[in-house]
């Protein structure tokens, strides 16, 4: 191997020789070991080893380190005392265990270093040193928001002080703090972050199996009480010189793009100076991983209803238990609209070994029905939802605000698509502006698509839109409802001799006084209501250029599109609503969804609405396969059609890791 | 007694709920029809006590009605819909001279919302008992555009000469929406005249929500569901209105969307006619004016 001299340099590494770089490098590689040999080697450690099985941490391995001396910088990026002073040509050994500051008292000269994962690989290694002190959307660090309970004390993990479970050390990334060899026990390094950064994060310094809180945000503080915060931290010359693991977490994602909001990243800085002379200094860059919208094609294994509609539950279990996906109902809150009151996403950052290391993150809506604290989704959330690996946050600005519109079922995610490759965040009309800014901060899921919903009473995008996996060049359809479709269907019918079936029958029309009015309704009946045509109609208007929106935003082909047949139905000023059940609302898991039960006309034992539905969704090329998606129908009339909601409304859905075909950081986060 | 008092408070008199004197309605309701009315409400009463318990019975404008529903807001549609005809005469009298005594404390919001509902759905049923109550609520001093909207609504769905002259008498006054809104019902040629005419000479919000009224009262799904026997009249009411939105397409700027909207809606032929004509006169025009009529022909 080479062996480089004593190199004077105005700009660490940069200045070495071309022979003098590869042999870093090569120092780095030999230097880098697997978990295995982590977890059975007790070398001599460069880079602290995280203990838990974290891979790449930088370990100087008999016969290699010894290779490189002075004046190589192994961080690969800092600079060093000899470069940045050029005073003295000592040397602080990278390797061989000199303290410089020892027998001779001399200026320890010698690389500063600060490691982390900057090319996302789950791997700290030589790759990762160039370009690490500046994020991009193409390289650089990255970390969560920690904001699970891995403890299941009931606080999440960013709001208290402590690293508790083995999970929550593995929440936290890392970042590692070479160690100077020769350093000295006068020898100090400062780390700093920015105070912006500081209210955002904690950064711990793990000393065997604990951890400290070094960096960033001290005591239990949440949105509304603000944390102490501190920005610099000293590292001893004995920690530097055997070196420092830190693990870093976010107690908030990103969420806003303004000017002067956090913009998610964090600058650490080190400085190392030896009897008040400084030895140089390095800095590592790191972004708090986004949070990400899960969509219907996202790998759902959990589904939430209420469970107070039995027959609404029935219809769900029978589907689930088909795809052997979760169930799990609740039942002591009085919100029944489980779309609504919490929105499922998740969050992730490379894991060691090329792993996912991430969670669930549901974000609460701002309001409950109810006056009391306990009425908020954050309340029951935080009660029924949060624990490990499931996260729980808020992104508005004072509780009890908003309306309809910032319900979540009036945010939903566009499938992916073009540069979208995680999908895009679709908004019907109104939502908190808090809420538009957080989606926006994001970034790997675009600012918001919108589409005007106002014409709608309740106002969501779920009661207009909704997606299906297909085996397309494109991956997924469109399901739109349209009263087009309706109306050809009730015609379709009335042809075919079936004017005076009936629609609704044994259903009521409405579920909340002490009668129950007959809802049945003929074909032909249907067809002659003037004011139901002529609201279908202009529902119809409404739609289509919200369809035109989509198809032009994702370039669908018109085979893309799926039209579900509904007609809509005025109440005066306050806008439309699903007449016959939604039938586009739907729950999708997989290749199965399950819809509303339309109540047709029912001739010589079949639904004739079903037979419609199951032949629009039921066939090729729908569904992963090809093969068409799993139909099933639950009853949802008295439960959620009656309250002017559906299927999806009433339920939700979440996935686990890998969250995602695509690991986030593999693209443009 | 007690909730015609508070009705009627929003239906004519400005201000807190609760505040309006039963002889607003009254006074604009001829004293011959008031008779004739409570007359046939007490025989109703009398022989279909049901149907004044159904309509007392509906809840959607209670915070127990509706706190549940997806968007926690009053609304009594539904519930008055599936009534029927039959609610007819119950909602008039609540309207009019005496409401459930359960209705009695209901907060200003739900009641607005309880009185819209009762209005409008009143008006749905085209039930000629309704006209009077409707007309002495459109002539009422307007306290509530949502009343005075449903109410105009009601006179549009029975589209009289005399109501379609009421309603024009409201086009570019305080009352412009209420009176939008009553002629987007009425489907008479004289109703359709009336509206072309008001969007002939109509800008910017004024011209978008003539439009939207020109493309209800053209709805050609509605026409439709009125059957052969109207198809003439249809043709003629679609024509008229479709020529007029074209008109107003060519000279309109940012309200084009809505007018688009509206002649999607008449899908009339001879929508497309006009708007061919209009490219081949107004070069400028040409390729915006095809791509709406290339769109209108695909309607029907």
């Amino acid at each position: 191997m080479t062996r480089c001299g004593n190199a004077r340099s105005n700009d660490g590494i940069h200045a070495l020789s071309h022979d003098c770089r590869n042999a870093l490098v090569d120092f780095l590689y030999c230097a880098v070991a697997s978990l295995s040999i982590l977890s059975q080697t007790p070398p001599r450690m460069r880079f602290l080893t995280s203990g838990n099985g974290m891979v790449g941490v930088l370990v100087v391995i008999a016969g290699c380190g010894s290779e490189v001396n002075q004046g190589a910088d192994i961080a690969s990026g800092g600079s060093g005392a000899n470069g940045e002073g050029g005073s003295s040509s000592s040397s602080w050994p990278v390797a061989g265990g000199a303290d410089a500051s020892g027998a001779g008292g001399g200026l320890p000269a010698g690389p500063v270093g600060l490691a982390v994962d900057t090319n996302r690989d789950g791997t700290i290694d030589a790759s990762d040193a160039a370009g690490k002190d500046t994020w991009t959307e193409t390289r650089g660090a990255v970390f969560l928001a920690n904001l699970d309970d891995d403890d299941n004390d009931g606080i999440r993990d960013a709001d208290d002080d402590v690293v508790s479970a083995k999970d929550d050390q593995d929440d936290l990334a890392r970042i590692f703090v070479g160690a100077l060899g020769g350093s000295s026990s006068q020898a100090a390094g400062v780390l700093t972050i920015g105070e912006q950064a500081a209210e955002n994060v904690r950064i711990f310094r793990r000393t065997g199996d604990d951890w400290t809180l070094l960096l960033g945000s001290f005591g239990e503080c949440d949105k509304w009480t603000p944390c102490d915060v501190v920005t610099t931290a000293t590292l001893s010359g004995d920690e530097l010189a055997s070196g420092v693991e830190l693990g870093i977490e976010a107690r908030s994602f990103r969420m806003s793009s303004d000017a002067e909001a956090w913009d998610g990243q964090v600058r650490l800085t080190l400085d190392v100076a030896h009897k008040g002379e400084s030895m140089g200094s390095d800095a590592v860059a790191l972004r708090v991983a986004p949070w990400l919208l899960f969509g219907n094609l996202s790998p759902h294994d959990q589904i939430w209803s209420h469970r107070f509609s039995e027959e609404f539950v029935d219809g769900i279990d029978i589907a689930a238990a088909a795809a052997g996906v979760s169930y799990r109902t609740y039942g002591a809150y009085n919100d029944i609209w489980t779309q609504d009151f919490f929105q499922t996403g998740w969050t992730a950052m490379p894991g060691p070994g090329g792993t996912v290391q991430g969670m669930r993150v549901a974000n609460a809506r701002p309001w409950g029905r109810g006056n009391d604290d306990e009425d908020l989704p954050i309340a029951w959330l935080t009660e029924n939802y949060l624990g490990p690996e499931r996260a729980v946050i808020e992104t508005y600005n004072e509780p009890n605000t908003g309306d309809s519109y910032d319900s979540h079922g009036n945010h939903d995610l566009l499938p992916p698509y073009g540069s979208f490759p995680h999908g895009r965040i679709i908004l019907g009309s109104g939502v908190l502006d808090e809420t538009v800014a957080f989606y926006a901060a994001q970034g790997a899921q675009g600012e918001p698509f919108r589409v005007d919903t106002s014409w709608l009473i309740v106002g969501h995008v779920d009661e207009v839109f909704s997606y299906v996996p297909a085996q397309t060049p494109l991956g997924w359809k469109l399901l739109v409802h349209s009263p087009s479709a309706m109306i050809t269907f009730l015609e379709g019918l009335k042809s075919a001799g079936h004017g005076s079936e009936k629609f609704f029958v044994g259903k009521g029309r409405y579920n909340n006084s002490d009668q129950y009015v007959n809802a049945a309704v003929t074909v032909s009946d249907i067809l002659d209501d003037e004011d139901l045509m002529a609201w279908a109609q202009e529902a119809q208007e409404q739609i289509q250029p919200m369809r035109d929106a989509v198809v032009a935003e994702v370039g669908l082909e018109a085979s893309d599109v799926i039209e579900i047949p509904v007609f809509f139905e005025q109440m005066g000023d306050w806008g439309n609503v699903a007449w016959n059940p939604g039938d586009a609302n739907l729950l999708a898991f997989g290749d199965t969804i399950v819809m509303a039960k339309p109540f047709g006309p029912n001739v010589d034992g079949a639904d004739l609405f079903e037979a419609d539905l199951i032949g629009r969704l039921a066939v090729a090329p729908l569904g992963s396969t090809g093969n068409g998606l799993q139909v099933f129908f639950t009853d949802d009339w008295d439960a959620y059609h009656l309250g002017m909601g559906e299927v999806h409304c009433g339920s939700n859905t979440e996935a686990s890791a890998p969250y995602s075909k695509k690991p986030l950081w593999e693209v443009s986060p | 007694m007690k909730f015609v008092f508070a009705t009627l408070a929003a239906v004519f008199v400005s201000g807190p709920a609760g505040a309006a004197p039963r002889l607003s309605i009254a006074s604009a309701m001829p004293e011959a029809e008031i008779v004739h009315l409570k007359r046939e409400i007490a025989d109703a009463r009398r022989a279909h006590p049901e149907w004044f318990a159904g309509l007392a019975a509906i809840r959607g404008f209670t915070p127990e009605g509706y706190a549940m529903n997806r968007n926690p807001v009053p609304v009594v549609h539904p519930e008055l819909r599936a009534l029927g005809k039959n609610a007819v005469l119950p909602i008039v009298e609540a309207l009019a001279f005496k409401a459930p005594d359960a209705w009695a404390t209901v907060s200003a919001r739900d009641e607005a919302a309880l009185n819209e509902g009762l209005i409008d759905v009143l008006g749905e049923f085209r039930d000629q008992r309704a006209v009077p109550v409707l007309r002495a609520i459109w002539q009422g001093a307007p306290a509530s555009m949502a009343a005075s909207k449903a109410a105009a609504r009601g006179l549009g769905r029975q589209c009289s000469e005399q109501n379609a002259q009421l309603l024009a008498s409201g086009l570019g006054t305080d009352r412009e929406s209420a009176a939008v809104s009553g002629l987007g019902q009425c489907r008479t040629v004289i109703g359709a005249q009336v509206l072309a005419r008001a969007i002939a000479d109509a800008r910017g919000r004024t011209l978008e929500e003539r439009a939207r009224a020109a493309g209800q009262a053209g709805s050609s799904w509605a026409w439709r569901a009125k059957g052969a026997s109207l198809a003439a009249e249809g043709e003629q009411v679609r024509a008229t209105l479709s020529n007029a939105l074209v008109a107003a397409w060519g000279r309109a700027d940012t309200e084009r969307p809505a007018i688009e909207k509206a002649l999607m809606m008449n899908a009339h032929a001879s929508g497309v006619a006009a708007l061919e004509r209009l490219a081949a006169d107004r070069p400028a025009l040409a390729v915006a004016a095809r791509k709406v009529a290339s769109a209108l022909a695909q309607r029907k």
